[in-house]
């Protein structure tokens, strides 16, 4: 696949090593002349110095002939518009923008762009969770940041200890998947008890970690 | 009318007294507190309008400028982005049907007028045609 990447920071440096070890063409726009001389000497790539919203850098990129089209310079705006323009002016079937504002994150989808990451949103979901309680760890982030396989480690004090699981409250989207008890591996039915020190696999909503945390009593700023 | 101005260079601080002074409401939304001082400098005009200072990309801001309740929405920052963005929030976020984009780039002006239909002014087109007339005489 052959991917253009506006934006040569961090991000899109890793990225694009990330997508040459996949076997990718990628080619990157930055303005930043020290910055491209950097990436030229890193990677083995074509890289344009250049405004990733002017459209002959984009034609000198040849961002006609990509299959998708990255955007990860730090300003939203910037992201949001070199995708329409790449979209629309040059027929790039998939666009991809990062948001750091997290309240972007929608409205460039709604504006057009087809993929929209949040790295801020995505980060701070985790440290938030680290920080809250050590009783948690998100084991597989999923749906694009909006849902999570977490792992929850039921403290000496839970609340519903020796309960079976349909008299335990479990508010909005969560499932518990499975129960792991000393080396045991039990997969949860209504009927099973929960134990104090037990692990278990819970697939939630993000929206819904926090009611289920509330509501089991594992949030530490009780 | 409500008019939302997003902007407050040398374009958008002349805009806003030149609205004024007809009788419209002004609110105004800038990222540099610097530039509003501009609203203080004219001689023969007093700003009485409303003035943020914010990101105008960011939803909140422009909800704060009072975007939802406004008669129109000019975005003429300096940044093309910006303003391209600006004026798609009030346009297609918050449902503004009178939008005006202050779009310096000719192409972006032209892709967003065709492929967006967004209401774009281009200073460099509008620039270019005067002194071609006034050479042309």
């Amino acid at each position: 696949m052959k991917v253009c990447i506006a934006g040569g920071g961090r991000v899109g440096m890793y990225l694009a090593q990330s997508l040459l070890s996949h076997r990718h063409k990628v080619t990157i726009i930055e303005p930043q002349e020290a910055l491209c001389r950097t990436l030229a000497d890193t990677l083995d790539i074509p890289v344009i110095c250049g405004d990733s919203l002017s459209f002959d850098t984009l034609r000198t990129a040849d961002v006609a002939s990509c299959d998708a089209f990255v955007a990860v310079t730090n300003t939203d705006e910037t992201n949001l518009v070199a995708c329409q323009i790449a979209k629309r002016e040059f027929g790039v079937n998939r666009t991809v923008a990062r948001a750091s504002n997290p309240k972007n994150r929608d409205i460039l989808h709604t504006l057009g762009v087809d993929t929209v990451v949040c790295g801020t949103d995505n980060l701070s979901h985790i440290l938030e969770r680290e920080i809250e309680t050590d009783t948690i760890r998100q084991l597989l982030s999923l749906g694009g940041g909006t849902a999570s396989l977490n792992e929850i480690l039921l403290p000496e004090d839970f609340q519903f200890a020796g309960k079976e699981i349909k008299e335990i409250p479990i508010p909005g989207d969560a499932i518990l998947v499975s129960i792991t008890r000393d080396t045991e591996f039990i997969i949860p039915h209504g009927s099973t008890v929960l134990l104090p020190w037990d692990r278990l696999l819970c697939l939630t909503q993000d929206d819904t970690l926090h009611l289920l945390m509330d509501a089991w009593g594992l949030s530490s700023h009780k | 009318m409500n008019i939302l101005v997003i902007g407050c260079d040398q374009v958008g601080a002349a805009l806003i007294r030149d609205l004024e002074r007809i009788g419209h409401d002004i609110s105004v939304v800038e990222k540099d507190p610097e530039q509003l001082k501009r609203l203080d400098a004219f001689d023969d005009y007093t700003f009485h309008g409303t003035a943020l200072v914010g990101d105008p990309t960011d939803p909140d801001t422009l909800r704060r400028g009072g975007v939802e309740n406004c008669d129109a929405v000019a975005a003429v920052t300096e940044e093309d982005s910006v303003n391209l963005m600006a004026a798609q929030l009030a346009k297609n976020i918050f449902r503004r049907d009178k939008v005006i984009c202050r779009v310096s780039d000719p192409h972006l002006q032209i892709l967003y007028h065709k492929a967006y239909e967004l209401e774009t002014i281009c200073p460099t087109v509008l620039t270019e045609q005067s002194v071609f007339r006034a050479l042309s005489k």
